[in-house]
């Protein structure tokens, strides 16, 4: 892990989420709720969701193989974070290859035009996510720390 | 086939790179060449040439926006698609343009 990465892009993971509902606008909520109780980010809870679920409203986020990616922006944050979320259930996404979800990269991207080697590394995440070998690899994954190590190479 | 691609978005951070990488491993899957050009939120990066459009057989414009610097698409074979479609479908679309191609 390199220094310049950790600096660079925050993440949060839960291996084992439980969403008490099945629509796509709560469990951002539930999403965001969660980072917000368990971090030390200040975010405006209504701003972020509702970006997300305007992205969202665009186009699917869910890419095929059990996979999504919405993403929003928030006015309170410097840096992107990155939450990562596994659950058992099967999310309804109206993906496009029409599977269920159970693995959520949750972009927060800063409103303000943030650092071009933030975006970067966003970018670099999505770009490698369409590979095959790393989504098994995400799926494989139980332990937050394995979830950690995985992030970490595909932000690097 | 060589082919030249260019993917952007409505937020520049996800899908134009998602639509980039499923382009690249379709077209290497069935053996063509491609470069693919991505107009995200940090701008124009692996910028098409025009070296790179004069040779390119098609061009592949896979965008929910409006490009910049399009003056350089002119004169060239373009197919136009969401960038959905791209990641949802890169290995069709591109058997489907050589098929296309190879018809004309």
């Amino acid at each position: 892990m390199n220094e310049a990465v950790s600096d660079g892009v925050d993440t949060y993971i839960n291996p084992s989420k439980r969403f008490k509902s099945t629509e796509k606008k709560e469990i951002f909520r539930e999403i965001i709720d969660e980072v917000v109780d368990q971090t030390a980010y200040k975010l405006d809870k209504d701003e972020i969701t509702a970006d997300i679920a305007k992205r969202e409203a665009l186009s699917t986020t869910g890419f095929g193989n059990g996979l999504a990616i919405p993403h929003g922006k928030s006015s309170q944050i410097h840096k992107p974070l990155v939450v990562l979320m596994k659950t058992d259930q099967a999310l309804e996404w109206e993906a496009l290859d029409e599977k269920p979800v159970s693995i959520i990269f949750l972009l927060i991207i800063p409103k303000e035009k943030g650092e071009t080697i933030h975006l970067k590394l966003l970018s670099r995440l999505s770009y490698h996510l369409m590979d095959k070998d790393v989504q098994d690899k995400v799926k494989k994954a139980e332990t937050k720390k394995r979830l950690k190590e995985i992030l970490n190479e595909l932000l690097n | 086939m060589k082919i030249a691609a260019v993917t952007a978005c409505a937020t520049g951070v996800a899908h134009t790179f998602m639509a980039k990488r499923a382009l690249e491993n379709a077209a290497e899957e069935q053996g063509h060449d491609i470069k693919v050009e991505t107009q995200g939120a940090t701008g124009i990066e692996d910028k098409l040439t025009n070296k790179d459009l004069q040779e390119a057989d098609i061009l592949i414009i896979a965008s929910d926006i409006k490009l910049a610097e399009t003056e350089r698409f002119q004169g060239i074979k373009k197919v136009n698609i969401p960038v959905s479609d791209a990641i949802k479908n890169s290995a069709g679309l591109i058997r489907q343009i050589e098929k296309k191609l190879n018809e004309e």
